[in-house]
């Protein structure tokens, strides 16, 4: 009888588990990911998202959305990125920014040879012409100032330079560039030209990111191919992406769970049976470009006492209240930004849980406190609602609790400004400036009727400040009259789960719900 | 073709009533077009800034800001012409969209149909045939208590036995024709088996009522007095005279789930009508609605009307007595 560990094919297969556990060794002294160092090509990736997109142009839809942002994210690519771990600001399409010494013009060196998936090369021109369309369109007031500073105009001094010009300084428009916003979807110049006054101009795009528009489906699916003119083809693995509408959250999950699907980001509320899972690896990572907070409309008397305000802070144990209910894990906020944000200073703090202190604060007031609480009717936020109005009853405050439909109730009523307590996607927190249009009085995007010359002086530093050790100072003090004053109860700090395969590879630590999933490789 | 031309026009007022009430209930409703266009569907929302203007020009440029009744008879004249208009928030023709998503409903209701049919036929007549036996009163347990259980149960049931725990079928999802028709069917088997089980029981009851009573006819005694066999006569004599209401409710059925698919349908993702008038409704997208409802209000006529037609053919006399009529 042949002795079978004496044969050629037993010893292939002993000097093979040799060689594999001698680099698994070898990668484990290294602290590299034995896997990861070898991106594989092909394949194809699959994720479920929420809701359908509308279309491409922003001229029909002016506003950004959550879903639209996460599509486009793979077809357009920002001037300029931000590390997740050390926040550091890596030229992507755009090479060099470049500020005057007001800030008050942004001077980008566009990177040479970006192309567009339809071939062409992606220089200033295009970035005027897709700018002068959005900002001489009726929507233009709007777009001048989405992400913070008025941006006047843009200019393209030469093939490859572009001067964002301002009619304010804005100091943090380098970190504005790396968000995912729809300024940034920007086209060829010939494209937009070719394209002008045409119905069929929502249903496309080109763009020059790593993907492209291969089919929509309305309401069912998008696909997209590998971008053939992709510049960095090193960061371009899968073949393509097919993102399938599935407008169930739990539909979501259960897609991911019956293998249908390989990669989902998930919301809060299910971020607990996504761990359960031991099927599935599960990452999280804080939010840093948007928070959600609990703020108190300034017009209405009562909030205009700051010892209410307080109180109704002290009031809230939200430890609990986040485990219990929405089930996040993580400690509620306890600064303006988490502890790992480029932006937190330390030892900032909001007033901490203490129902005695609330009671007795609410006793020197002197007067009963009575208002509604609004929000949005999702499912999680009733029930934190009713949670939070339990503990303010229980320091003597008679509140109401007011869901009201997601959607069009939801821009109503910020438009409005018909509320008592809102619960404020206090968005744009990227940069110290981006935050602090939230509280101005004389922003619009003051929602609350804040009006405070103490705030407004700390907002006018924060946009004075230059240099990096300036503008942290001026933030500090800003979040520290912010948090004096109690103005705003940070909740969530928007933290982002994601829940995926074990065989994809290389998804990076989320700074926003937007996932850069077209970086991912599959192993399989 | 008199009798034709009498059901098309009774559809008449019965498209006037339903479009009017529903462009009417929307506008009822608070929000429009314009609010979920900036808000999202999703309860989120850009930075709110200079958000007022945006809705005005928004309201403006879609006609929102035009009295109902202006808006109303705009709509009809467009579809008097051919034209539905265009959806507000999917910023597409409302009839491209419609053509879209009626045929993602018709497979699955003729799948979920066929299937409650083949479920239906052979446990109907087997329990007609049983009647008051065991076998017919563990049927008639079993499908009450299919009958009994909700849908979305029965859909997050199947879900989570098939698609989650054993990983034989998907959760969701639509693949169409054009894409293989493999994956296609694939994609369908868990929401057609959900609406193929809710809806086998009752059309297993109605028939098997029919086939008893019909089994007890004069002519059915005679036929078995002649030695005909019990399937010869069954298939032969007692099951068209018995299938009437079964074809009734079968049509009744097939014009509802038009747009009662529509748990099914959010259920298992699948971009249908149902899905598409929830939507509609969701996004305030009063064009998209009143596509939609015409398009069903049609069917409904058109659905019932086949219906009628089938009488004729299952028993001579109907046509007969039809045209004696007219």
């Amino acid at each position: 009888m042949k002795n079978i560990f004496l044969s050629k094919g037993f010893r292939n297969l002993q000097r093979g588990a040799f060689i594999a556990g001698a680099l698994t060794v070898g990668y484990a002294l290294a602290g590299v990911d034995p896997v990861d160092a070898a991106p594989k090509k092909g394949g194809t990736l699959r994720i479920a998202v929420l809701n359908d997109i509308g279309g491409f142009d922003s001229l029909k839809i002016p506003v950004t959305g959550r879903q639209r942002a996460f599509v486009m994210q793979a077809i357009h690519e920002n001037l300029f990125d931000m590390n997740p771990d050390t926040f550091a600001i890596i030229p992507r399409t755009g090479l060099k920014a470049e500020p005057s010494d007001d800030y008050k013009r942004w001077r980008i060196t566009l990177r040479q040879g970006v192309k567009y998936s339809n071939g062409e090369e992606m220089v200033a021109a295009d970035y005027k012409a897709h700018f002068d369309r959005l900002l001489g369109s009726k929507f233009g007031g709007r777009f001048r100032g989405t992400l913070g500073p008025r941006l006047d105009h843009v200019e393209a001094p030469s093939k490859y330079v572009v001067d964002f010009v301002f009619s304010e300084p804005s100091p943090g428009w380098k970190t504005i560039m790396t968000l995912n916003d729809l300024l940034w979807w920007v086209r060829p110049k010939a494209y937009l030209d070719a394209n002008k006054g045409k119905k069929t101009f929502n249903n496309n795009t080109v763009g020059a990111g790593p993907y492209m528009l291969k089919k929509w489906r309305r309401s069912s699916s998008i696909v997209l191919a590998k971008n053939p003119h992709y510049w960095d083809k090193a960061n371009q693995h899968v073949d393509e992406i097919h993102l399938q509408i599935l407008r169930q959250q739990i539909s979501r999950f259960q897609a991911l769970q019956s293998g249908q699907m390989d990669f989902i980001w998930v919301p809060p509320w299910l971020a607990d049976d996504a761990q359960k899972d031991k099927r599935l690896v599960v990452t999280s990572g804080p939010n840093f470009f948007a928070g959600l907070g609990v703020a108190f409309n300034q017009s209405h008397p009562t909030f205009k006492d700051i010892r209410v305000r307080k109180a109704l802070i002290h009031a809230l144990d939200r430890d609990p209240l986040r485990a219990v209910i929405t089930k996040i894990i993580e400690k509620a906020p306890t600064h303006m930004y988490a502890p790992n944000h480029p932006w937190h200073c330390k030892g900032i703090e909001f007033p901490e849980y203490n129902p005695e202190k609330a009671k007795a604060l609410l006793k020197e007031y002197g007067k009963p406190v009575k208002f509604t609480l609004n929000i949005v009717g999702l499912r999680d936020l009733i029930r934190v609602g009713e949670a939070f109005q339990a503990y303010w009853k229980a320091v003597g405050v008679e509140v109401a609790v007011k869901p009201g439909p997601r959607g069009p109730q939801w821009a109503r009523a910020v438009q409005s400004r018909k509320f008592d307590v809102w619960w404020h996607n206090y968005s744009f927190n990227a940069d110290p400036s981006l935050v602090a249009m939230n509280f101005h009085s004389k922003s619009r995007a003051n929602i609350f009727r804040l009006k405070d010359p103490e705030v407004d002086a700390a907002i006018d530093a924060v946009k004075a400040a230059r240099g990096r050790d300036a503008r942290m100072k001026a933030s500090c003090h800003l979040q520290k009259t912010l948090v004096d004053k109690a103005l705003i109860l940070p909740w969530e700090q928007g933290d982002v789960t994601l829940a995926y395969w074990p065989h994809v590879k290389n998804v990076i630590r989320p700074l926003s719900i937007h996932p850069k999933y077209q970086r991912i490789w599959l192993d399989k | 073709m008199k009798y034709l031309r009498y059901r098309l026009l009774r559809l008449i007022p019965v498209f006037f009533l339903v479009t009017f009430a529903s462009f009417a209930l929307l506008n009822i409703l608070p929000g429009d077009a314009a609010d979920a266009i900036l808000g999202g569907a999703d309860g989120t929302m850009d930075n709110p800034e200079s958000i007022v203007e945006v809705r005005n020009e928004l309201r403006k440029e879609l006609g929102l800001d035009r009295p109902i009744i202006i808006r109303y008879f705009s709509w009809l004249g467009g579809v008097l012409q051919g034209d539905f208009g265009e959806s507000y928030v999917q910023i597409a023709p409302v009839w491209e969209l419609l053509m879209e998503r009626l045929p993602v409903t018709i497979e699955l209701l003729i799948l979920a149909q066929t299937l409650a049919l083949l479920i239906a036929l052979p446990f109907g007549v087997y329990s007609a045939l049983r009647a008051d036996k065991t076998v017919d009163r563990l049927i008639s347990t079993v499908t009450f208590g299919i009958v009994a259980m909700p849908p979305f149960l029965m859909a997050i049931l199947l879900v989570f036995v098939f698609a989650v725990a054993w990983q034989m079928l998907p959760a969701s999802g639509y693949f169409p024709i054009d894409e293989g028709l493999g994956k296609n069917l694939y994609h369908y088997i868990l929401p057609a088996t959900v609406i193929g089980l809710l809806e086998a029981p009752v059309l297993l009851r109605v028939l098997r009522v029919d086939l008893i009573a019909t089994l007890q006819e004069d002519y059915i005694a005679l036929a078995k007095a002649k030695g005909m066999s019990t399937g010869y006569i069954l298939f032969r004599h007692a099951l068209r005279p018995s299938s009437f209401t079964l074809v009734t409710v079968l049509g009744l059925q097939f014009g509802f789930l038009i747009s009662g698919t529509v748990i099914i349908e959010q259920i298992f993702s699948l971009p249908g009508m149902g899905k598409l008038i929830l939507d509609a409704i969701d996004n305030r997208d009063s064009m998209l609605l009143q596509g939609g409802v015409t398009l069903i209000a049609i069917a409904y006529v058109a659905i019932n009307l086949v219906v009628d037609m089938l009488y004729a053919v299952l028993d001579p006399r109907v046509g007969h007595n039809a045209r004696a009529r007219s």
